[in-house]
C-alpha cells in the first residue's frame, strides 16, 4: 500500500508540473491565480497521501493550514491593487440596463 | 421545532426564556468547542486542563457577546440539501471531466442572467456557493438580485437546475420577507 | 482486505479526477471555463481520495479530521472561484501584472 500511495502522490505532483504550463503561458493574472489554486487542492491531497506513505500524521494537521490558508491566498489576489471598481462594467454596457434596485428590505 | 425556532419564540417571550437560550447557546458553544478539540488534537490533548479551560472559555464567551440575528435554519430540511449537494457536485465533477477529457472538446460556454429570489445574507451566499459546484455553472457576479452565471454549455438548460436549487435553499432557511405575506 | 482494495479503486478513481482538471485546466478557452475545470474536477476528485483515506484512518477522529479539510477545501474551492471570475469580470481578462 505504501507503494501505491507514493504512486498516486507522484501522479499528482506531475499534475501540478503540467499546470505550471498555465502560469507559463497566462495570458491574464487570473489565469495564474488558477494555478495557484490548483496546487492549492492537489498539494492538500499530496500531503494527506505522504502522511500515510511517510506514517508521518502529523502531515494531515499541514493539509488542514493549507485547506485554510488557500482562501487567504485567493483573496489576497483579488484585493491586490485596492483598485476601486470601474464605473462602467461590461453588464451595463452589454444590456444597457441601470443597476438593480436592492429590494432587500 | 428547531433550536433556533425556539430561541426566537424565547426572545419574544421575555427575560427568563431569553436566559434560557442564552445558557443553551453556550452549551451548544462548549460541545462545539471540545469535539472541534478532540478533531484536532486528539481525546489525551481534550482532557489537559488547558483545554477544558480553553472549551469553557469558548462557552463563557458566547454568554457575554451579544446575540447575532437568528439564522434561521430549518433543521429537517439540512440533510435533504446535503444529499441533493453532494449528488449534484458529483454529477458536476464527472460532467467537468468527461468535457475536458473528450479530445472534441465539447464546450459552448455563454453568460446567463438569472434573478434569485433568495433573501440577501446566509441563504444567497450559499446559493451563490454552490451554483459553483453544479454542473456547469459558475457564480460570476451579483447586482442586487440579480446574478450573471457563466455556463459551461448554453444548450443545458442550466436555469432549470438553478431553479431546483433555489427551492431547496428556500427550503432550508426561513425567509424573514415571506413571513408577514404567508399570514394574509 | 476488502478496505484496501476499495481504498485503491477510491483513490485511482481521485486521480482521474485531478487529471481531468488539469487537463481542463490547459485545454478550456478561457479563464472562466478553466475555473469551472478546476473548482468542480479537484474536489470530487478530493472528496474521493479523502473517501479512500478515511477506510484507513484509525479512529473517528482521524475521520472527521478528513471530512473537515474535504469542507475546508470545498468552500475555499468554490469562494476563490467566484472571487477570480467576478475581479476578471470587472477588471478584464488580460489586466497587465503589475
Amino acid at each position: 500500500m505504501t507503494v501505491f500511495y507514493l504512486g498516486a502522490a507522484l501522479f499528482l505532483l506531475a499534475t501540478i508540473l503540467l499546470g505550471l504550463i498555465r502560469v507559463l503561458r497566462g495570458p491574464g493574472s487570473g489565469d495564474r491565480m488558477l494555478a495557484a489554486q490548483l496546487f492549492g487542492t492537489t498539494g492538500v491531497t499530496i500531503l494527506l497521501l505522504l502522511s500515510l506513505t511517510l506514517e508521518t500524521p502529523a502531515l494531515v494537521d499541514v493539509a488542514l493550514v493549507f485547506a485554510l490558508l488557500a482562501v487567504v491566498a485567493a483573496v489576497a489576489f483579488v484585493r491586490q491593487h485596492g483598485l476601486p471598481e470601474p464605473s462602467g462594467t461590461p453588464i451595463h454596457q452589454r444590456h444597457g440596463q441601470k443597476k438593480e434596485p436592492d429590494d432587500d428590505r | 421545532m428547531t433550536r433556533v425556532a425556539k430561541h426566537r419564540d424565547a426572545t419574544s417571550r421575555g427575560g427568563l426564556n431569553r436566559a434560557r437560550a442564552r445558557w443553551r447557546r453556550a452549551a451548544w458553544t462548549v460541545l462545539a468547542a471540545a469535539v472541534l478539540w478532540w478533531i484536532l488534537a486528539g481525546l489525551e490533548a481534550l482532557l489537559e486542563p488547558l483545554a477544558l479551560l480553553a472549551v469553557l472559555l469558548a462557552g463563557a464567551a458566547s454568554l457575554v457577546l451579544p446575540t447575532g440575528r437568528p439564522l434561521g435554519v430549518r433543521f429537517r430540511a439540512i440533510p435533504g440539501l446535503i444529499g441533493y449537494f453532494l449528488r449534484a457536485s458529483f454529477l458536476g465533477g464527472i460532467d467537468i471531466a468527461r468535457r475536458a477529457l473528450d479530445p472534441k472538446l465539447p464546450i459552448a460556454p455563454d453568460f446567463i442572467e438569472y434573478r434569485a429570489d433568495l433573501p440577501h445574507g446566509p441563504p444567497l451566499t450559499l446559493f451563490m456557493a454552490v451554483l459553483s459546484l453544479l454542473p456547469g455553472t459558475l457564480s460570476v457576479r451579483l447586482e442586487g438580485r440579480l446574478l450573471t452565471v457563466h455556463v459551461l454549455d448554453r444548450h443545458s438548460q442550466p436555469e432549470m437546475a438553478l431553479r431546483e436549487l433555489e427551492k431547496r435553499i428556500h427550503a432550508a432557511f426561513e425567509d424573514p420577507r415571506r413571513q408577514s405575506e404567508e399570514t394574509q | 482486505m476488502i478496505a484496501n482494495t476499495l481504498t485503491v479503486i477510491l483513490i485511482l478513481a481521485g486521480l482521474v479526477f485531478f487529471a481531468a482538471g488539469t487537463a481542463g485546466l490547459l485545454r478550456f478557452p478561457d479563464v472562466y471555463s478553466r475555473l469551472h475545470a478546476l473548482t468542480k474536477a479537484d474536489n470530487v476528485g478530493l472528496g474521493l481520495v479523502i473517501l479512500g483515506l478515511m477506510l484507513q484512518a484509525g479512529g473517528p477522529a482521524d475521520i472527521l479530521k478528513l471530512f473537515l479539510i474535504w469542507v475546508l477545501v470545498l468552500a475555499a474551492g468554490t469562494t476563490a472561484a467566484h472571487m477570480v471570475a467576478q475581479r476578471t469580470w470587472t477588471h478584464g481578462e488580460f489586466e497587465s501584472d503589475r
